[in-house]
């Protein structure tokens, strides 16, 4: 990946994290993204028109849980933040996608956007990800988060 | 996050009904009266655009103004879903008090209640 198109989507994505969830991110280095956890999930989605390719941001469970409970304003262990972990994750994801698309396309560029799909993983699932050279690390909140970013023009 | 948006910035609900898809949708607005639509485009079964396609194409539900909301940003699609009438186009994300503008402008009186 460019060095421009990773700084790219590094200001995207922690933007609309801060924006979407009031969390803050930052970047770090895939040796300090070792798996810490066996328990990951993974939301995926695909883009069509000027551009083809895929997204896709994998967390563990907990962050999910707390991505949730920042969006509804509620405590992590409230239920509403258990039940729509995942639905705030995917909604996450899309916002995401609709920024990084706009980014890099321009806001004339029209896309069809596919609906987002979330995976189990483990820790072999998440290193996985992590080795794939579209693959930039952060920590939000001081959990990790990986964002892969794949496309052909 | 619409129903702690509204709380958030003052919009008073009386009722807020939560649909997953387009279909959903159209199936509580054919059995509720209701006074404003905030949907996505991008949903499983039907998404936004035929969502509001079939709205347009129905007298009665084609009067209840609709608020897109979408993380999509393009220009293009914006002027698409104008031409089909829907009265706002809010990207993701939003303020709440970017909402309560939209909401004001649309329904008018928030100010006064």
């Amino acid at each position: 990946m460019k060095a421009e198109q990773k700084e790219l989507l590094y200001n995207v994505f922690c933007d609309a994290m801060e924006k979407l969830a009031f969390m803050f991110s930052e970047p770090a280095e895939r040796d300090v993204l070792s798996p810490i956890d066996n328990k990951y999930v993974s939301a995926s989605m695909t883009f069509t028109g000027e551009m083809t390719g895929e997204i896709s941001i994998t967390v563990s469970e907990e962050m999910c849980i707390e991505i949730a409970a920042n969006i509804l304003g509620v405590n992590p262990d409230d239920e509403q933040a258990m039940n729509l972990g995942i639905d705030s994750f995917k909604e996450v994801l899309n916002v995401t996608c609709g920024q990084v698309l706009t980014a890099i396309a321009g806001e004339k560029a029209l896309f069809n956007l596919s609906i987002p799909e979330v995976s189990e993983l483990g820790a072999s699932g998440w290193t996985e990800i992590l080795n794939k050279t579209e693959t930039i690390g952060f920590f939000v909140d001081e959990y990790p988060m990986l964002l892969f970013f794949s496309f052909n023009e | 996050m619409f129903s702690k948006t509204f709380k958030l910035v003052g919009i008073p609900v009386g009722e807020l009904y939560q649909a997953a898809n387009g279909k959903e949708a159209l199936e509580i607005l054919n059995e509720n009266r209701v006074d404003l639509v905030f949907s996505d485009i991008n949903m499983p079964v039907m998404g936004g655009v035929e969502m509001i396609e079939k709205m347009s194409d129905d007298g009665l539900l084609k009067t209840i103004p609709v608020v897109v909301v979408s993380t999509e940003g393009s220009t293009t699609r914006i002027e698409q879903l104008k031409s089909k009438g829907i009265s706002a186009y809010i990207r993701k994300p939003f303020t709440p008090e970017l909402v309560r503008k939209v909401v004001d402008d649309i329904v008018g009186g928030l100010d006064e209640s």
